[in-house]
């Protein structure tokens, strides 16, 4: 059921991303450039790449679907790890224009360098979405495949009257010395 | 006197089950993408692949299609196959999840095969369904080509890893 919640999340989620992917992406690239003491030029502002978007809805459905989690926590989840997500956005591509300059300034570097660095960016971007998933809602939806125990203890409420002990088992007689 | 009791030891976090997944399957990733990066004759194998299968799907769907290298063409609408439209990624999610999970050998390579299969049956049918957005309302495509590509096959990779983890029983 969780994979349907997903699904009905995503669709929607994906259709605003859609829409917002070009002011998230030319958000995203300013403050890039503007990181790297740099001014955007035309084309790093048009070439709109709609994946980044994409991902903060995916999160996002993932988020919502995990009904077996807490509500305070799912918000909370959400909320910090968009931010995450964004960050790491953020990082991916001011890392690739880092490399890319020095590469440039070092005259190119071998072709298995080059995909080591496109892939390895390419890791980040792919699984940041699952491993945030899995650290801030995981213990929840997952609990059962690996048998954790609940997560939440039961609160006594206050002025609430404690459990009795169970009566304890009586004493053998006691030696006088 | 009496001694004081000793606190109790702090369990370690790789105690917890879950962490120590979520260390294994980030490890796992990690070293399927360095393995595509320094083998780039997997990923070019994988695209060769996904292109021929395609090709013969669209004979059997009596869409008479044309193949070029990598190139499907399909009446005039035409669609290259690179890495992003193979079933490369999501099959290393879903085999770094499996091969992180606790469960016995057996178990994980039964699930790393039949994933992968599941995989690429799918990856297949979202290509058909892409072309036929391509050709019968392409100003679709950009969107279904996100949204099918990402969001669906990472839910694809993760749906048969939830359909393994209830056969696939946990080793301790």
């Amino acid at each position: 059921m969780w994979f349907v919640r997903c699904l009905a999340w995503a669709t929607p989620l994906a259709g605003v991303c859609y829409f917002l992917s070009g002011f998230y992406h030319r958000a995203l690239v300013t403050v890039a450039f503007g990181l790297l003491g740099l001014q955007p030029g035309p084309d790093a502002l048009s070439n709109v790449d709609l994946s980044a978007a994409n991902v903060l809805g995916m999160y996002a459905a993932m988020c919502l679907a995990s009904l077996r989690a807490p509500r305070p926590r799912r918000v909370w989840a959400l909320v910090l790890g968009l931010a995450i997500l964004v960050t790491i956005e953020l990082a991916s591509g001011v890392t690739a224009m880092r490399a890319a300059m020095l590469e440039s300034a070092q005259g190119g570097w071998a072709p298995a360098v080059d995909r080591t660095r496109d892939q390895m960016i390419e890791l980040v971007r792919w699984i940041s979405v699952p491993v945030i998933w899995l650290v801030m809602l995981g213990r929840w939806e997952l609990r059962d495949a690996f048998r954790l125990p609940p997560a939440s203890r039961p609160v006594t409420a206050p002025g609430a009257t404690k459990t009795p002990r169970a009566p304890q088992a009586p004493r053998g007689p006691r030696r006088r010395h | 006197m009496k001694a004081a009791p000793r606190s109790a030891a702090r369990p370690s976090p790789l105690a917890n089950p879950l962490t120590r997944f979520v260390l294994l399957l980030v490890l796992y990733w990690a070293a399927g993408w360095l393995l595509i990066a320094l083998v780039p004759a997997i990923e070019h194998r994988v695209i060769t692949m996904t292109a021929r299968s395609l090709f013969l799907a669209l004979r059997v769907a009596g869409l008479d299609p044309g193949i070029t290298g990598h190139l499907i063409s399909v009446g005039r609408s035409s669609l290259e196959i690179v890495s992003e439209c193979t079933s490369l990624v999501p099959s290393l999610l879903l085999i770094g999840a499996v091969a992180a999970y606790p469960a016995r050998g057996r178990a994980r390579l039964i699930g790393g095969i039949a994933g992968l299969i599941g995989l690429w049956l799918f990856n297949v049918v979202r290509l058909i369904v892409l072309i036929l957005i391509l050709m019968r309302a392409p100003g679709w495509f950009d969107f279904a080509h996100v949204y099918l590509w990402q969001t669906v096959s990472v839910l694809a990779a993760a749906a048969l890893f939830a359909l393994w983890l209830r056969w696939a029983q946990p080793v301790r």
